[in-house]
C-alpha cells in the first residue's frame, strides 16, 4: 500500500519536472520566407488552444493597407486590387465580395485586435498569392511565393546627391531608363508591390517624386525630376536591395593612385585573435600585407608604405596618422576575424567607416517596419542638422570606400573558395579620421580551425594578397580613366 | 520499523525533488508563469549571436520584475553574461563581470563597467567585437524606458576599442542593421 504511494509519488514527481516546461506559455512565431531568404519574428497569444497574432503585426508583415471603423469595429485590408473585409467577432471574412468562414472568429486583447493564425493560411494566402503554412509544433510560419518582393523604396537626401534605395526581398533582374526628359524609370523584373507603399513625395531639389505602378510581370518604379540630372545604379546584398544615386558625387579630377598606405592589423603586445592552433592575427597579416606591397610596387608601380614591417605595436591612431601624413590615396586595413561560440562564423568580409551615431538614422535597412514592433519606438530618425554635419565631413570619401570595398569583396571571391560574407559598415577607430577612401577587410575567421589552418597557409596568403591587388587594379584603372588619364581601353 | 524506513525514503524523495528545483531554479522559475506572479515577471529580449557570426538575434526571455531601472539593467547584462539558451552563441566572454551600472537619465544613457576580462578574454575579431558591442547596446536600449545610449567602460575608463576595431569611446545609440529579425 505504501510502496504504491510511493511510486504514485515518484512518477508525479517526475511528470511534474518533464511537463513544467511544456507548460511554458510560448510567446514567439518564427517567420519565413522563402526557404530562408528572410527570417521575422512575430508575438502570438493563446486562447481557448487557438494561436493568435496581432492585427498590426500582420499588417506590418504583410505590407497591408489597413482600415478601421471603431463604431462598427470593421477592419478592411487592402493589398493591391485585393480586399479582404472583417468585423471583431465573427468568424465570416469577405475576400473580394466572397464570404469565407474561420473557426474562431477575430477578437480584442487588451484592446488590440488579434487574429488566429488560420487567418493567415485560410484566407490571406488566395490574397497575397502566397504559400502560407503553419507547423503548430515548430511553430514557424513559413511564406512562399509571397508577391510583395519589392518592400519598400526609401530615399536620403545629401548635400549634392539624392539616393533611392530599393528593397528586395531576394534579388530580382532589373533595368534603368532614360527614355522621357526628366524622368528616370526602373523596371524591375518579376517584381510585386503594392503601389500605394512605395509612391513617395521628395521634392529635394534633384527628385520631385517616385512613383510605382505594378504591371503584370514586373514592377515599375518612375522618379520623376526637375531636370536631367546624371545618375547611377548597382545592387547591394543583405538585404538584397537596388540603389540608384541621382546626381552621384562626381570623382575628384586629378585624383590618381600614387600611394598607398597598407595596414597590418594588430602587432607587438597585442596579438590580435588567437586560434585554437596558436596562429596569431598579428603573424598571418603581416604575411600577406608583405605580399600584397610587393605585388602593388612592382606591377603597378606605385609606392607603397606598411604602417608596420615586423612584430611591433603601433597605436590605431598613429596608423592613421601615418596614412594621412604619407598623403595616401588609398588606406587598407588588414585582419583576421573572429567571434565567441562554436567557431562557425566562416568567410571574409569587408568594412567601411560609418559614424555610429548617423549609422542607424542612414540604414534604415533590414525589415525595420515589417516584423518587429519593439515596445518602445527607439528608432527615432536622426537630428537633420546632425546628419548634414557629419555628411559634410565624411561623404566626401564614403563613396569611393564603398566602391573599393565591393571590389574587394567581389575580387576576393574570385580567388578564394571560402564564404562571401558581406559588405558592411561599422565605426572603426582605425578608420575613422583616414583622410582617403579607406576600408578593413577581414580575410577568413581565425577562431574557426579549418580557416585557420588556411591562414596559416602561403599559398591561401598569397590568393588573399592577389585578390586585394585585383580589386587595387580595378578601382585604380575605373578612376583614373572616369578623369581621363588613362585611355578608353 | 518499516514505516520508518518509508519516511526517510520519502524524505529523501522530497528533499531530491527540492534540489532538483533549485538547481534548475533560473531555468523553471523563469519559464513558468505560475510559478511568479504574471505582474512580478517582464519578458524582455536578448541580443544573441547567429551561429555563423553574421547577425544578432533575439532571444525571448522572462525576468523578474525590479523595482529600480539600474537593477533591472544589471539582470539583463548578467543574463547576456550567462548566455544564450536556445540555439544561438554567446557575446560575452564567461569570465566577464559586472562591476558597476549607471544610469544617467539626463543623458538617456547607461554606463556599463566591466572587469578586465571582457576586454582580455575577448576572441577579437570585427564580428566579434560587433556582436559583443552591439548585444549589450541593443538589449538595453530595447528593454529600458528611457535608455537611447550605452557607454561601454573596462575597470571603470574608457577604452578606444575592445580588440582593436570599433570605436567604443563615445555613448553607441542602437544599430539594427546587424540584427537579423
Amino acid at each position: 500500500m505504501v510502496k504504491k504511494i510511493l511510486i504514485g509519488l515518484m512518477v508525479t514527481a517526475l511528470i511534474t519536472l518533464v511537463a513544467l516546461p511544456l507548460l511554458a506559455q510560448q510567446e514567439e512565431i518564427r517567420v519565413i520566407y522563402d526557404e530562408g531568404q528572410a527570417q521575422a519574428t512575430i508575438k502570438s497569444l493563446t486562447f481557448q488552444g487557438t494561436n493568435f497574432i496581432y492585427l498590426k503585426e500582420m499588417v506590418n508583415l504583410f505590407r497591408l493597407d489597413l482600415e478601421w471603423e471603431a463604431i462598427t469595429k470593421k477592419v478592411i485590408l487592402t493589398s493591391g486590387p485585393d480586399q479582404v473585409i472583417f468585423f471583431v467577432g465573427s468568424s465570416q471574412i469577405m475576400v473580394n465580395d466572397r464570404i469565407k468562414k474561420i473557426i474562431q472568429p477575430p477578437r480584442f486583447s487588451n484592446g488590440a485586435i488579434v487574429l488566429p493564425v488560420e487567418f493567415l493560411s485560410e484566407i490571406l494566402d488566395g490574397v497575397l498569392k502566397a504559400k502560407i503554412d503553419w507547423d503548430p509544433k515548430t511553430r514557424i510560419l513559413k511564406v512562399s511565393g509571397g508577391r510583395l518582393n519589392v518592400r519598400e523604396v526609401r530615399h536620403s537626401s545629401y548635400l549634392d546627391s539624392t539616393r533611392i534605395v530599393i528593397d528586395l526581398l531576394k534579388p530580382l533582374n532589373y533595368r534603368v531608363r532614360k527614355d522621357l526628359p526628366a524622368q528616370v524609370t526602373i523596371d524591375i523584373y518579376d517584381g510585386e508591390c503594392n503601389p500605394d507603399q512605395l509612391s513617395l513625395e521628395i521634392n529635394d531639389g534633384r527628385v520631385k517624386n517616385i512613383q510605382a505602378f505594378q504591371l503584370p510581370n514586373a514592377t515599375q518604379i518612375v522618379i520623376k525630376l526637375p531636370k536631367d540630372l546624371p545618375y547611377k545604379d548597382f545592387t547591394l546584398k543583405n538585404p538584397d536591395r537596388i540603389i540608384l544615386d541621382i546626381n552621384p558625387p562626381q570623382k575628384r579630377l586629378g585624383y590618381k593612385i600614387t600611394t598607398i598606405v597598407i595596414d597590418p592589423g594588430h602587432g607587438g603586445k597585442d596579438p590580435g585573435a588567437i586560434g585554437r592552433g596558436g596562429t596569431r592575427e598579428k603573424d598571418v597579416v603581416l604575411a600577406i600585407a608583405k605580399e600584397l606591397k610587393n605585388l602593388v610596387s612592382e606591377r603597378l608601380g606605385i609606392r607603397v608604405v606598411l604602417t608596420r614591417t615586423g612584430d611591433y605595436f603601433v597605436p590605431l591612431r598613429e596608423r592613421t596618422a601615418m596614412a594621412n601624413n604619407e598623403k595616401a590615396n588609398l588606406f587598407i586595413s588588414i585582419h583576421a576575424n573572429a567571434a565567441l561560440g562554436r567557431a562557425r562564423g566562416e568567410g571574409f568580409e569587408t568594412y567601411y567607416h560609418s559614424l555610429a551615431l548617423t549609422k542607424e538614422a542612414k540604414a534604415v535597412a533590414r525589415f525595420e517596419n515589417s516584423a518587429i514592433k519593439l515596445e518602445k519606438g527607439s528608432e527615432e530618425p536622426m537630428d537633420q542638422a546632425e546628419f548634414i554635419l557629419w555628411d559634410m565631413a565624411h561623404n566626401t570619401y564614403l563613396n569611393e570606400s564603398s566602391e573599393l570595398a565591393i571590389l574587394v569583396q567581389e575580387e576576393l571571391s574570385k580567388k578564394l573558395k571560402i564564404r562571401n560574407r558581406k559588405v558592411g559598415q561599422a565605426h572603426f577607430y582605425v578608420l575613422s579620421g583616414a583622410d582617403m577612401p579607406s576600408i578593413l577587410v577581414e580575410v577568413a575567421f581565425i577562431s574557426n580551425p579549418r580557416e585557420e589552418n588556411m591562414l596559416r597557409n602561403p599559398d591561401f596568403q598569397k590568393r588573399v594578397a592577389e585578390g586585394l591587388y585585383n580589386a587595387i587594379v580595378v578601382y585604380k584603372r575605373s578612376y583614373e580613366r572616369s578623369m581621363g588619364l588613362v585611355g578608353a581601353d | 520499523m518499516k514505516r520508518k524506513r518509508i519516511v526517510i525514503i520519502l524524505g529523501v524523495l522530497i528533499l531530491l525533488i527540492i534540489i532538483i528545483l533549485i538547481s534548475q531554479r533560473e531555468r523553471v522559475f523563469y519559464r513558468i508563469p505560475f510559478l511568479a506572479p504574471e505582474e512580478n515577471v517582464k519578458l524582455v529580449r536578448l541580443y544573441f549571436a547567429s551561429p555563423d557570426a553574421d547577425y544578432l538575434k533575439v532571444e525571448a526571455r522572462r525576468i523578474l520584475r525590479e523595482k529600480r531601472i539600474t537593477d533591472e539593467a544589471k539582470v539583463l547584462v548578467k543574463e547576456l553574461i550567462n548566455g544564450p539558451r536556445e540555439n544561438l552563441d554567446p557575446t560575452i566572454p564567461p569570465e566577464t563581470q559586472l562591476r558597476e551600472l549607471y544610469i544617467v537619465p539626463e543623458e538617456k544613457c547607461a554606463y556599463l563597467d566591466f572587469n578586465q576580462a571582457f576586454q582580455t578574454n575577448h576572441p577579437g575579431g570585427s564580428a566579434g567585437e560587433l556582436l559583443t558591442i552591439y548585444s549589450l547596446v541593443n538589449t538595453l536600449i530595447d528593454n529600458l524606458e528611457g535608455i537611447e545610449r550605452v557607454q561601454i567602460l573596462v575597470e571603470g575608463k574608457t577604452i578606444e576599442t575592445l580588440a582593436g576595431h570599433i570605436d567604443i569611446t563615445r555613448p553607441l545609440p542602437r544599430d539594427s542593421t546587424i540584427v537579423e529579425y
